[in-house]
């Protein structure tokens, strides 16, 4: 009870995650249509008793496609986040553990283009050269966020190599590879995390962005994205339909920041 | 006689060091930390490296354990013979093997030597399975075994202690125990007592020289406190300015000090004498030269109250002055 009360924010936050990814993984269940049956007679209704959060143009409902499109915008955030993180991690370990070596000038010159562009610039010129679809999405957003992971990573490796423990380790006979693993990693982890989760944020609101505008997952495929640029046409006919994915949007945002911040405070060595 | 005794201890020879040249390539130029020295350790011998900050101590242990930084330093030429092998010659690999197994280090800060997010026994147990193969239970094992011989209470459950549970000279403990896990030939302490308070020196220096003993392990004991070095050692190197000034037995060093910095460095020990007669402390004038700028000559003319023409113009040679002393002043060539 007390760590509960302790970190309650947190909680609140995983309890808020949780529920949106349980329904999502039970969509079929907890969804009372199916998210691409058009039903004309049904056309942009307002929340009822039927609908929950109403119809869009084409009659279909906009509960259904909601929970159906998170899904496609939770499993997009959380894929391609894990990829980045893993591929970012192990290019900022090498990058600043070598920090002299050629290697570690190379990497950061990648990272630094690929910094350089906005990430919806590079969602463009994923799809332009590999089209639309959720696999490219991911793509996109894996490309847009490893830069970031290596920055942190490396940044974080540049201050803890330099430590005595690690000139210990080595004048114990402990391979490179070994200390990578035994010393540094555990020692960035933390840091890696937080910003997984924070980040986890930023890149579900940047497929709903590549979506909106086209460039992510493609319609009729209901992602959050996709929902908000169908109903955005008939905003000043019935504008509940575009606030209850936003809603969803926020709500997951929200929650992965809450998680993220007490997290940050919570696994930092100093603060315990 | 004298024959024989030198054949004897040349089969005792633990380690020897020739001609080591240690640089450091940094953005204002070339800097010589350590100008070719030349020392000899025999087995379960303790050698006591001391000089002023600055003077390559430090970097004289870390180019034994070939852990220089590198760039900028480099090891520019020399040999370290350990056991009949020249280990600047190894590959890395091989290098890997020494480290631990043969040589092993002890540094100056204890709290700052140990992860902090690492239990300690988990952090002994690594150094035990890099080198003995043992399974993890039986580096364990092993490790509470280290933990009792360092004269740690309740061993088995100091194990699952993290490094901050623990004060100064218990994480120094901690270190010692995790330095002679592979029983290493020669064990390299880098200022081991400098960060801890007197009494916990006085036990971690006994406590040194018993496991040296029991294990006969060699120790090159780095530090600039002379009252450390008549405790520990058995022969003295005086460095400065990465220079060997002199070198000799303890009990030489204290009695007949030859070189003039070394006579500074006696006379700037603090006596009961002196303080109960209210004496100021006498010091060395002046501070050590930056390496980037070196004085011509004896590196130690410009603060010697001896010194006179010569010395500013020609480096002296080291020179026997006595069968096992040696010393680097034109005053005894």
């Amino acid at each position: 009870m007390k760590i509960i009360r302790k970190n309650l924010t947190m909680v609140i936050g995983i309890l808020m995650f949780l529920g949106i990814v349980i329904v999502s993984i039970l969509a079929p269940w907890f969804s009372p249509y199916d998210p691409l049956e058009v039903n004309l007679s049904q056309r942009l209704k307002s929340a009822n008793a039927i609908h929950f959060c109403g119809t869009d143009f084409w009659g279909r409902d906009i509960f259904s496609r909601i929970i159906f499109g998170g899904r496609i915008s939770l499993s997009i955030g959380i894929i391609s986040i894990t990829a980045s993180m893993i591929l970012g991690s192990y290019f900022g370990l090498i990058a600043g553990y070598y920090n002299e070596a050629k290697i570690s000038k190379l990497i950061i010159w990648i990272t630094d283009i690929i910094m350089s562009f906005p990430m919806i610039i590079l969602g463009a010129i994923v799809a332009m050269t590999l089209g639309t679809g959720i696999l490219n999405t991911m793509l996109a957003i894996t490309i847009a966020f490893w830069p970031r992971f290596v920055r942190i990573s490396r940044a974080a490796v540049l201050s803890v190599k330099e430590e005595v423990y690690i000139t210990a380790a080595k004048s114990i006979g402990m391979s490179d590879f070994r200390i990578f693993r035994v010393h540094l990693l555990p020692n960035i982890s933390s840091t890696i995390v937080v910003m997984a989760i924070i980040w986890m944020s930023d890149a579900i609101t940047m497929e709903v962005a590549l979506s909106f505008i086209g460039l992510g997952v493609s319609p009729p495929t209901a992602s959050w994205g996709v929902i908000l640029q169908d109903n955005l046409r008939y905003f000043l006919m019935e504008p509940m339909a575009v606030i209850w994915p936003c809603i969803a949007i926020a709500w997951t945002v929200q929650a992965l920041n809450l998680i993220g911040d007490r997290f940050r405070d919570i696994l930092d060595p100093k603060m315990r | 006689m004298i024959q024989k005794y030198s054949e004897r201890s040349e089969s005792n020879l633990l380690l020897k060091v020739i001609n080591l040249k240690t640089n450091f390539y940094t953005e204002s130029g070339v800097v010589n930390a350590i100008a070719g020295i030349n020392f000899s350790l025999n087995q379960g011998d303790t050698l006591g490296i001391v000089g002023e900050s600055g003077c390559g101590k430090t970097v004289t242990a870390l180019s034994i354990t070939r852990l220089i930084k590198s760039p900028p330093g480099k090891i520019e030429s020399g040999q370290i013979i350990l056991e009949g092998v020249d280990i600047l010659k190894l590959s890395r690999r091989e290098m890997r093997k020494v480290r631990g197994k043969k040589i092993s280090m002890i540094f100056q800060e204890p709290m700052t030597s140990l992860n902090p997010i690492m239990k300690i026994g988990y952090q002994i147990s690594e150094a035990i399975c890099l080198h003995q193969g043992l399974s993890k239970a039986g580096a364990l094992n092993k490790t509470v075994e280290m933990l009792h011989m360092v004269g740690i209470r309740a061993p088995d459950k100091c194990i699952f202690n993290y490094p901050h549970q623990m004060s100064g000279g218990m994480q120094q403990r901690v270190m010692i125990a995790m330095a002679l896990s592979c029983n290493p030939r020669l064990m390299i302490a880098d200022e081991p007592t400098t960060a801890l308070d007197v009494t916990i020196q006085a036990q971690i220096l006994n406590l040194m020289q018993k496991l040296q003993k029991k294990i006969g392990t060699s120790i090159i004991l780095v530090t600039h406190n002379m009252g450390v070095v008549a405790e520990m050692a058995k022969n003295v190197i005086v460095m400065y300015a990465g220079r060997i000034m002199e070198s000799a037995p303890v009990e030489d060093i204290f009695e007949r000090p030859y070189h003039p910095y070394t006579i500074g460095l006696m006379e700037s020990i603090p006596s009961l004498v002196s303080v109960k007669a209210r004496r100021r402390l006498r010091i060395i004038p002046g501070n050590v030269p930056s390496l980037f700028n070196l004085p011509t000559g004896c590196k130690f003319s410009n603060r010697c109250a001896k010194s006179y023409s010569k010395c500013l113009q020609e480096e002296p040679p080291l020179v026997s002055v006595s069968p096992s002393h040696m010393c680097k002043c034109w005053l005894y060539v």
